[in-house]
């Protein structure tokens, strides 16, 4: 969640140790499976790591001159782990052909049979991420940062505005009563965090409140449509040559569901007024130049024929949604299962969250 | 959202960040968003020590016990 992983470097290994180990990904596997597939023939060279915020592994190669990356589950699975994999392979197809921005699909393995995990491969993406620091031109014209976050606003029109039907992704989600389940499902994981021990409970001041204004207010319709899921400044790309997204990454929480969460997702995480980390450690410096939130949602309607009269409700919802997340990890935190400071830091992000919902409730997007 | 305030003494400010406050109330130590202290506050940075003043329904959320009538 809130994962930075794109497709970036990491740093190289130490003399003589091994950059992946075989239990991660046996290369001599992988390119019999290559072989086997015509993507290319001879040695995997130039292996990298490389790095983000998630658990999953994105390994830089080449193979006879053409360059690759393959994104597998961490070394130690969950349980859905290879279903993640499976799913962000289909949606990287669906989306082949369209005005997504994003990584194109080599080729997909399904089954756990070759590196014992399902993977996949993709193009690498030349772009640069963000929140790690802004390089020239970028760092210098605010103008520029100013069109940056259009394009971010870009990227999920585009993204909502694709027929996920017709791009073979019926079956990819569950869009009845999407809207009805999000509050419930979100409360009841909040809940499930009591069962921790030593969690003495959320001391998430706003949490009922925000709770109830979103079952009071929520829209009576929407139009389903394929959704990012996690969609931020820290899971796209941009280019290094102009304000455009070169990728959206990321994909493992993709579903069918309202798009304009993904809009809501974005302002709940847009790190106003002044570039500070809010919702997962995202900043950029400098952030003078960066739209104001009401931009984004502007420049959204002005691309969309979705109807955005509730644009608020769905800020809020992510703000609450992303909040429980990150309590979570302050509840096992308070467990011994995750380190107390990363809990602390995580609850002042979820109560900056919920402070964040109560202002949009009271004062809307819009308001500076 | 207009509400009754409740008024802690001797507040201590553990950490803060533009976005939140770590304090000690009482025995108990609570994590605050900037935007919820009402007029009256008297602690805004870190190490500082004085009067927090919040709504009662936050002060509910927080969990924190409402402090002795005089």
């Amino acid at each position: 969640m809130m994962a930075r992983d794109p497709v970036r470097a990491v740093g190289s290994p130490a003399v003589g140790e091994p950059i992946v180990s075989p239990a991660v990904v046996d290369l001599d596997a992988l390119a019999r499976w290559m072989d086997a597939r015509g993507l290319g023939a001879g040695a995997i060279v130039g292996v990298e790591r490389l790095g983000g915020g998630t658990q999953n592994v994105l390994l830089r190669f080449v193979r006879a001159g053409r360059p690759y990356v393959l994104r597998r589950p961490p070394e130690h699975k969950r349980k859905n782990s290879d279903e993640t994999m499976r799913r962000e392979a289909r949606v990287l197809a669906a989306l082949a052909g369209s005005d997504v921005p994003h990584p194109a699909l080599i080729a997909a393995e399904p089954t756990i049979d070759v590196i014992g995990a399902a993977f996949y491969l993709m193009e690498p993406i030349d772009g640069f991420h963000a929140p790690s620091g802004l390089p020239e031109p970028h760092r210098s014209a605010p103008a520029l940062r100013y069109r940056m976050g259009l394009a971010m606003v870009d990227g999920i029109v585009a993204l909502g505005a694709i027929d996920h039907e017709a791009v073979g992704l019926g079956d990819f989600g569950r869009p009845e009563n999407y809207l009805e389940r999000q509050v419930e499902r979100w409360r009841s994981q909040l809940a499930s965090y009591a069962d921790l021990p030593g969690y003495g409970g959320p001391q998430i001041p706003g949490v009922d409140r925000v709770a109830r204004w979103l079952d009071a207010h929520r829209p009576s319709r929407f139009r389903p449509g394929i959704i990012h899921g996690d969609y931020h400044l820290s899971n796209v790309l941009f280019s290094r040559t102009g304000p455009e997204l070169a990728a959206i990454v990321d994909w493992e929480l993709t579903t069918i569901g309202d798009p304009l969460l993904d809009l809501g997702w974005l302002l709940a995480t847009w790190p106003e007024p002044a570039g500070g980390q809010i919702g997962g450690a995202i900043a950029v410096q400098p952030w003078t130049g960066f739209p104001h939130a009401d931009e984004l949602v502007a420049h959204y309607r002005a691309r969309s024929d979705r109807d955005l009269s509730a644009i608020d409700w769905y800020a809020v919802l992510a703000c609450y949604k992303l909040g429980i997340i990150l309590e979570g990890t302050n509840a096992r935190a308070a467990a011994g299962q995750a380190p107390r400071a990363t809990g602390d830091m995580l609850h002042a992000m979820t109560v900056a969250l919920f402070e964040r919902a109560l202002g949009l409730i009271e004062r809307g997007v819009g308001a500076r | 959202m207009p509400d009754t305030p409740i008024v802690f003494e001797d507040v201590e400010v553990l950490s803060a960040t533009d976005l939140t406050m770590r304090c000690r109330v009482g025995g108990i130590v609570v994590i605050i968003g900037r935007g919820q202290p009402l007029s009256g506050t008297t602690i805004r940075a870190a190490h500082d020590r004085g009067r927090l003043v919040l709504p009662r329904w936050a002060v509910h959320d927080l969990g924190l016990p409402e402090p002795a009538a005089d």
